[in-house]
């Protein structure tokens, strides 16, 4: 069963050609990982999969369908930098409003909802913090918080963008023992990465793209053959241009 | 003076409700630049209605407001011109046109930006409707519009200020949400120019939200004391102004301004705080200093003896006899009374296994 089917997709930035014709299957219940060199077009792969970047063109069909009929199925941790840190928020609230759409737009969130917020917390080590502003967290508890919103939408298929990047051990430890968690639950995990060392512990699918796909197998499959030594040597067309 | 103050005190909560999310949207200079643009406006729909007393130069003026933010914005997805780069360019841009227009087709008419929009408060009782200021049931209608989009909107407001991208996968229309709150900030200031001017104006979106942001860490408490505080302010404010008979306005901006600054000063992470944090770090420092002390040097009766301890820590004798004395009272530390030694008593114990984590 596929979780993100992708057809001929080339997604350009202004005239700069980002992704080239990329066909590509994410299966269900896998963590997958998505590999390349810097510049290869793995974050705008998952912006096009969510719909942040208008394709050339291509079709991407989530769960078989589109994405407007799967959003929400669908939970997204960014790369750090896009949220508004200053923003007068607690900790506690942004991971509540991972339940805002479940509750509704103009209700209040109920006991439960509250309890599911404080649990994803609970599971990323992070109880401790509920009360500090967003901003007065270290970089990985930052990260920590945003995969406990995550958590709280119930999403089927999960989308992070580096969830590892400036991470510390511990923090790295507590989230992939939860993905792992969520894989047995029957989830699908599509994460970008770039620690190649950790393929083989976190990662049962790889997902090698350096502006163009370059192979998609199993980790052990990838680690064994010149894939990678592929992606990360062969520029894809225009290095300049990134 | 009651009305004058009414009339001040609602124009603050109308514009104050919104000013959170306009700072939040680091978005704050654009009320400045809606005060100039909007002549434009006023002066396009002088073309059509030729009468200086018309609603519909207001009118005209609140369309110019959403246009300035519309054309700033277009600019700056462009991404050759940065956000607060592209309002300087449009605003400018705007009220030259108008310049040029006045200038060239109403020469002999008295058309300009204070003949329509430097409303002065004091002016307020004489404009009525209903038997009420004028100016005071537009902005408590503006207040009340504002407040329930607030309200009903709440949420959606907040995801879309604080993660965007967030908000997208969540389905929410999040540039709509941003061009109603446009549109509702164009038409309050335009409406509160006209009733107690521009500077004031200015003063009332951003100063108490500066001040409440530094007070408070939840958007909910942020709006709420924006709202208390524009009011105090305009209370302080109004009269003081009556007291030493100056500007209403002038004396408002200002009192805002020294409350923002007392803000800044007292908040947490201020420099108030800063220096009361040192002094007491300093302090828990040489408590935990002595402690650690007693605690290398168990039961030495040379270096720990009650008259001798001061002059192996080389402190004076009112130095060291303060802290003794504190950590005396706190119980974490005892005078052995055979030996006349200081000693570490549980309470002692446990702060130094916290401090070497042992």
């Amino acid at each position: 069963m596929r979780a993100i089917h992708i057809e001929d997709l080339t997604v350009a930035y202004e005239e700069n050609p980002v992704l080239w014709d990329i066909d590509l299957d994410i299966y269900k219940g896998n963590i997958t990982a998505i590999v390349g060199p810097n510049g290869a077009g793995k974050s705008t792969l998952l912006k096009a999969i969510l719909d942040f970047v208008k394709p050339l063109s291509g079709r991407i069909s989530i769960f078989d369908s589109s994405l407007k009929k799967n959003l929400d199925k669908i939970a997204y941790v960014p790369q750090r930098s896009n949220v508004n840190w200053d923003f007068p928020i607690k900790v506690f609230d942004v991971v509540l409003m991972g339940r805002y759409k479940e509750i509704g737009w103009f209700k209040k969130p109920s006991k439960i909802d509250k309890d599911i917020a404080f649990n994803a917390l609970k599971e990323m080590g992070l109880e401790k913090y509920i009360d500090r502003q967003i901003n007065e967290l270290s970089g990985g508890q930052k990260q920590r918080v945003f995969i406990a919103r995550a958590l709280c939408q119930n999403a089927e298929l999960l989308i992070m963008d580096e969830p590892l990047a400036g991470v510390d051990q511990y923090s790295e430890k507590i989230i992939m023992n939860k993905m792992k968690e969520l894989q047995k639950q029957g989830k699908t995990i599509v994460c970008v990465h770039h620690d190649l060392n950790t393929l083989k512990d976190y990662f049962d699918r790889v997902v090698l793209i350096n502006r163009y796909l370059v192979a998609h197998d199993t980790t052990e499959n990838i680690l064994n053959s010149n894939h990678l030594t592929k992606a990360y040597q062969e520029v894809g067309f225009d290095e300049t241009a990134a | 003076m009651f009305e004058v103050l009414l009339v001040l005190v609602t124009c603050s909560m109308a514009c104050g409700i919104l000013g959170p999310f306009i700072t939040l949207r680091k978005l704050s200079m654009i009320t400045d630049a809606l005060s100039h643009s909007v002549l434009l406006g006023i002066a396009v729909a002088f073309i059509f209605v030729k009468d200086l007393n018309s609603v519909l130069l207001l009118i005209g003026a609140a369309c110019f407001g959403v246009l300035t933010v519309v054309f700033s914005e277009f600019l700056s997805n462009y991404k050759l011109v940065k956000k607060d780069d592209a309002l300087g360019l449009v605003f400018p841009l705007f009220f030259s046109i108008a310049i040029i227009i006045i200038t060239k087709y109403f020469k002999n008419v008295h058309l300009d930006i204070d003949m329509v929009l430097m409303g002065n408060p004091l002016f307020a009782p004489f404009m009525r409707v209903f038997n009420l200021p004028k100016s005071l049931v537009i902005m408590a209608t503006l207040f009340l519009i504002n407040l329930s989009f607030v309200l009903i909107f709440y949420k959606i407001l907040k995801v879309s200020t604080f993660d965007e991208e967030f908000s997208k996968i969540q389905g929410i229309n999040y540039q709509l949400i941003f061009y109603i709150l446009i549109i509702l900030t164009s038409i309050t200031s335009v409406a509160a120019f006209d009733s107690v001017g521009a500077i004031l104006v200015i003063s009332f979106f951003i100063s108490p939200s500066a001040s409440a942001y530094l007070l408070t860490k939840d958007l909910k408490y942020t709006i709420i004391l924006t709202l208390i505080i524009g009011a105090i302010n305009t209370i302080i404010g109004t009269f003081i102004a009556y007291k030493y008979n100056i500007s209403i306005s002038g004396t408002i901006s200002f009192i805002s301004m020294i409350n923002v600054l007392i803000a800044i000063l007292f908040n947490k992470k201020g420099l108030i705080f800063k220096i009361i944090q040192k002094q007491k770090n300093k302090k828990q420092f040489s408590l935990d200093l002595i402690l650690i002390h007693i605690y290398r040097h168990k039961e030495d009766p040379n270096e720990l003896g009650i008259s001798t301890i001061k002059n192996h820590l080389n402190w004076s004798k009112n130095k060291s006899d303060l802290f003794l004395i504190e950590l005396l009272t706190k119980n974490m530390i005892y005078i052995d009374k055979k030996t006349s030694i200081y000693q570490l008593s549980e309470l002692g114990k446990e702060r130094i296994k916290e401090l070497l984590k042992l």
